[in-house]
């Protein structure tokens, strides 16, 4: 836009939200923000300017959220617009064709993205509708769907180093595997008080079709040596902040378990951008963390990694319960990994309004870390009472999420809540109440939709 | 580090451009303010600390941890200014 038309643009803005009846505090804040605009554009936003004195890449965008989203009223920066302050999780949001709808944006520098409970009823989550989450950026070659110069370097405690071509690994025997992949911090926002964090609410989870080939085969072309206890994931996204690449990693165990893929393509689709093309891992059942996107190394370890990820606070859990609040000392906090059981209800959203007598199918879906889904109990009496829901099970496979279904009618007037509950193969169940840790991990506490019956 | 010694340059140039449109709201509320902006929206979207909702400790600690990242450049005066500000829009309390 030229400046003059700039000019006039925001000058019909203005006319416009002062008719909405814009406070004059409001209409104050608009002119800060629009003068800022224009004093950004005059210096040459394009990075030039930035440049010399002294910015890194990034620049740009860092500099548009300051000066320009971020200065104007909260009404005029809808949703659509949540990714303006930065380019590149734009394009990478288009790339994926991810729905704006089905998702809510936390931030779109790093880009994390958690989906709707009620646009979570798919038994497959297709690409457009799977959460987000980043620690760092995603690679332009990503967005560019550019697999050249791509390998996977094995190393470490192995008896010969190998590096894999993504043709290579393309040819090795791959599978199909429904697996869902849940974020560490999933449930963090039912914390109180609220730890430190992204606030995903319930839907930091995916559980989408990968294709790609056990992690232990490539292992073992490699040779694995007695002394591998550990592996530690390593990817080319680059780093946000002059920190360690993010690197977790999980025992040789789960690394040599047969669900534990290299995947090259998601739900029959070379990997969207936001999920780690051209190559990511998979490890189901675990934090989402333990599963590096844009992977190009493994080294396997003698010890347990120590990767940014691994130590201090990060993904790591007290090795007791600890009161809402209190932080025990580092030494008494050991590394998460696999998740509990827990449940979604996806149906019916909440505060939705029902008629007297009307029957509601309640949908949603459960999964149980390294365990199983036994059975998902309803309850619309705040726990007095429950009935059992149907589970279209077994999975496809282990550590797909299991489908469930509950009708259900309500006779008299009032407001309720429809609580799910699911139980696994020992026994475990979700708590009514979330137990707390220092970074509110393992959230699991039940799922509660209110719905209100009208009379 | 360029990239260090040239951003009290910028900061200023800002903070003299910005200032005097905030004439009708509490000056110190805004200067720190801007301080929060300036200087986090460097790395990261604002967000990602406006979505959180921590008390002075955890907010300490934060920073503690963007120190640890490259958040290098603040004096100790800077650094208490922002947390104050966090504890107070985005916080709990002490």
């Amino acid at each position: 836009m030229t400046s003059k038309k700039e000019g006039q643009f925001f000058d019909r803005l203005r006319g416009v939200t002062e008719d909405a009846g814009a406070t004059p505090e409001t209409l104050q804040i608009f002119d800060e923000a629009v003068s800022r605009r224009r004093f950004m554009g005059n210096m040459g936003v394009g990075g030039a300017a930035l440049t010399l004195f002294g910015f890194g890449a990034g620049t740009d965008a860092a500099m548009r959220g300051l000066f320009g989203r971020g200065l104007i009223p909260a009404a005029w920066a809808d949703e659509s617009d949540a990714l303006a302050e930065d380019a590149q999780s734009r394009a990478a949001w288009q790339q994926a064709g991810k729905d704006s709808d089905a998702l809510l944006v936390h931030n779109a520098r790093p880009l994390n993205a958690e989906t709707h409970a009620h646009a979570m009823a798919d038994e497959i989550t297709p690409n457009s509708k799977h959460f987000v989450r980043n620690n760092d950026l995603i690679p332009q070659k990503a967005i560019d769907q550019d697999p050249s110069g791509w390998s996977l370097t094995i190393d470490g405690e192995v008896h010969n180093e190998i590096e894999i071509t993504l043709d290579e690994l393309k040819s090795m025997d791959s599978k199909d595997l429904v697996l869902s992949i849940e974020c560490g911090g999933n449930g963090r926002a039912n914390f109180d008080p609220q730890p430190r964090g992204n606030p995903w609410d319930r839907g930091a989870i995916g559980n989408a079709k990968w294709t790609g080939v056990p992690l232990k085969d490539i292992l073992e072309r490699a040779g694995v040596k007695d002394s591998a206890v550990y592996t530690a994931h390593y990817g080319y996204e680059p780093i946000l902040g002059d920190r360690a690449p993010f690197s977790r990693g999980v025992p040789m165990e789960k690394a040599m378990e047969e669900h534990t893929i290299v995947a090259f393509a998601m739900n029959g689709e070379d990997i969207p951008a936001t999920h780690g093309f051209p190559v990511r891992l998979v490890v189901p059942g675990w934090y989402g963390s333990c599963s590096h996107k844009w992977l190009n190394k493994i080294t396997l370890r003698d010890q347990e990694h120590d990767g940014r990820g691994m130590t201090g606070y990060s993904y790591r859990m007290p090795k007791y319960p600890v009161a809402p609040g209190e932080r025990p000392p580092e030494e008494d906090m050991k590394v998460g990994g696999p998740w509990l059981i827990k449940s979604v209800i996806t149906g019916p959203k909440k505060d939705t309004g029902l008629e007297r007598g009307e029957t509601v199918k309640v949908t949603g879906h459960a999964w149980a870390g390294e365990d199983e889904v036994a059975e998902v109990w309803i309850s619309t009496d705040f726990g007095l009472n429950w009935e059992k829901a149907d589970l279209k099970g077994p999975p496809v496979n282990k550590y797909a999420w299991v489908h469930f279904e509950k009708e259900l009618s309500f006779p008299n007037r009032g407001y309720y809540e429809i609580w799910a509950r699911a139980v696994d193969d020992k026994g475990n169940t979700q708590p009514m109440v979330q137990p707390w840790n220092p970074r509110g991990y393992d959230g699991n506490v039940v799922h509660r939709i209110p719905v209100t019956v009208a009379a | 580090m360029k990239r260090v010694f040239f951003l009290p340059l910028v900061a200023m140039t800002l903070g003299v451009f910005a200032a005097p449109a905030f004439a009708d709201t509490d000056d110190e509320i805004q200067a720190k303010k801007q301080l929060f902006e300036q200087n986090c929206a460097a790395c990261h979207s604002l967000t990602v600390a406006t979505n959180q909702n921590l008390n002075r400790a955890d907010w300490n600690w934060v920073l503690d941890d963007m120190e640890d990242y490259g958040l290098t450049w603040l004096t100790d005066e800077q650094r208490e200014q922002i947390v104050d500000y966090l504890v107070a829009n985005h916080g709990y309390g002490e």
